[in-house]
């Protein structure tokens, strides 16, 4: 059975690369000077990738315990409002003004100076402006991806210089590598279309440093989600984003748009069909976080290819890609040792992972190696001068009484 | 007859319901609980203050059974609940005059 299974893995690969390698021609989208068309698109998927960020505090915090729900909208508040000041100072202007030897860019964009709102640049659809803030929108849901690893362990004083350092030691580089014309846009052939290498891999393998450098959480912290309907409200949230998060990846309202749209409501729907097969079969059940977790799955893996495939090969991805995040969950789990409380790189990693193999994957190695050793090093200098973890009493007693001295559920 | 009257950390159910399996005994009541003990709570220090906390969670449970089998209840509850550490609960043990089964006729 297993043979078989890796044998229909093996061909879904091979059908993934060629669907790959015979990609939607971007000269069939007609649309190339700005209109309000492609503006109001691009701003409506800002709005849609913006409410994924507090999307991921419902659907995270309602996984651990109610004890820990206020840490987890704090944190995910103060990481969203550290990303958008940090991008709009910096952030921006290292990734995309201009190139230093492929691995940075320049400052002449800081503080948001020469970013013009009502003149579109050559080869652009949309004011520089409207692209930035799009790409905000990115940083943010990032960093939101990245708590949920290490959740319920690591303090918010920390959580909050990490990130603010994280932004422009990893994040940046990694967008100008990827999106910039940095390394991998100069040097590899990254086919992706909605970052799934700079927001899902980068993402989760920070996460899993961290989860790895601040060890597992107590024995004393109950395993156990507190609140179904929270995790289904963010999950619907989060898919909900998805479209603008796929949809706004080309920057246009075009053909490519609509494709893109289509497959991100396609593939996940199949990962979430495939992950409950495969629980079913594994533990004689299946469940709404299952079915959620096989969704998501395929949400991260259709991302990299959103604008290049068609529905067909999108309904292959999602079935994959469900099927290998259970394995992947179950992994990180039962074997890995890595306390990775909210099955963020069962999910994203492996998930986009898969997604990008087909692209390249040097890509992928590069990335994977490069955020988890300078996640690791912030995290590790970091701890040098911050206490980074919560004590073992303020974590028995929950963060948000310890941390932020507000429970979030005293309503008696 | 005696009624056990158990408070103890919640993450300690599992095994303390597991102990009691094992010595024979099944029929129980559970209940979350919230309180305090001989520390008053516990006192977190900010940059500005401290703060105490003196709702603590705990997990309480009730079994009634014959004398006999009270100190076996009694090991198994302190064996599988003990962390060694503040907060680990307490037993109460009490006299019960009747136990009636509402089933019978």
């Amino acid at each position: 059975m297993r043979k078989i299974v890796y044998a229909a893995a093996f061909v879904f690969v091979l059908a993934f690369v060629f669907a790959v390698s015979v990609p939607y021609s971007s000269a069939d989208s007609a649309v190339t000077e700005a209109d309000s068309g492609n503006i109001s698109w691009i701003l409506i998927c800002c709005a849609l990738v913006f409410i994924m960020s507090p999307g991921v505090a419902l659907f995270y915090g309602g996984m651990l315990r109610k004890q820990s729900m206020t840490s987890v909208m704090a944190q995910t508040a103060i990481v969203m409002g550290i990303m958008a000041i940090s991008w709009t100072l910096i952030g921006y202007s290292l990734a995309f003004s201009g190139d230093i030897f492929g691995i940075i860019g320049n400052l002449d964009k800081a503080l948001s100076e020469n970013i013009e709102y009502n003149v579109i640049p050559d080869g652009s659809t949309v004011p520089e402006l409207e692209f930035m803030l799009f790409q905000m929108m990115f940083a943010m849901i990032t960093a939101g991806i990245v708590l949920g690893a290490c959740m319920e362990r690591v303090r918010f004083n920390a959580i909050a210089v990490f990130i603010a350092v994280w932004s422009v030691l990893v994040y940046a580089p990694m967008a100008h590598w990827v999106w910039g014309g940095g390394l991998f846009d100069q040097y590899l052939t990254v086919l992706d279309f909605a970052g799934g290498t700079v927001v899902h891999i980068c993402a989760a393998t920070t996460g899993l440093a961290l989860a790895v450098f601040v060890g597992q959480r107590s024995e004393r912290v109950m395993r156990r989600g507190h609140s179904m309907p929270m995790v289904f409200i963010g999950f619907a949230m989060l898919w909900f984003g998805w479209l603008g998060f796929n949809g706004g990846s080309g920057l246009a309202a075009d053909g490519i748009a609509v494709n893109a749209v289509a497959v991100t409501i396609i593939a996940p729907a199949a990962g979430m069909i495939s992950w409950a097969a495969v629980q079913y079969r594994y533990a004689g059940h299946t469940s709404a976080l299952g079915l959620i977790s096989g969704a998501l799955a395929g949400l991260v893996a259709i991302t990299p290819a959103a604008g290049y495939v068609r529905p067909g090969p999108a309904i292959i991805i999602g079935l994959v890609g469900g099927a290998l995040c259970y394995y992947g969950v179950m992994f990180m789990r039962n074997r890995s040792g890595a306390d990775d409380a909210l099955d963020v790189f069962g999910v994203h990693g492996v998930g986009a992972i898969w997604g990008a193999i087909a692209t390249e994957i040097a890509a992928v190695i590069a990335t994977v190696a490069f955020c988890f050793a300078a996640s690791y090093g912030i995290i590790w200098v970091l701890s040098k001068f911050v206490r980074v973890r919560l004590s073992e009493e303020e974590e028995a007693i929950g963060a948000d009484i310890s941390e932020l001295a507000e429970p979030a559920y005293n309503l008696r | 007859m005696k009624m056990i009257t158990a408070v103890f950390r919640p993450e300690k159910l599992q095994s303390v319901k597991d102990a009691l399996k094992a010595a024979g005994i099944n029929a129980m009541t559970m209940t979350d609980v919230r309180g305090r003990g001989q520390q008053s709570g516990i006192v977190f220090t900010n940059r500005v203050g401290s703060l105490v906390v003196d709702e603590i969670e705990k997990t309480r449970i009730d079994i009634v059974l014959e004398d006999k089998e009270v100190d076996t209840a009694i090991d198994a509850i302190k064996k599988a609940a003990a962390t060694g550490h503040n907060g680990d609960g307490r037993i109460f043990v009490m006299p019960v005059e009747r136990s009636i089964r509402i089933r019978d006729e």
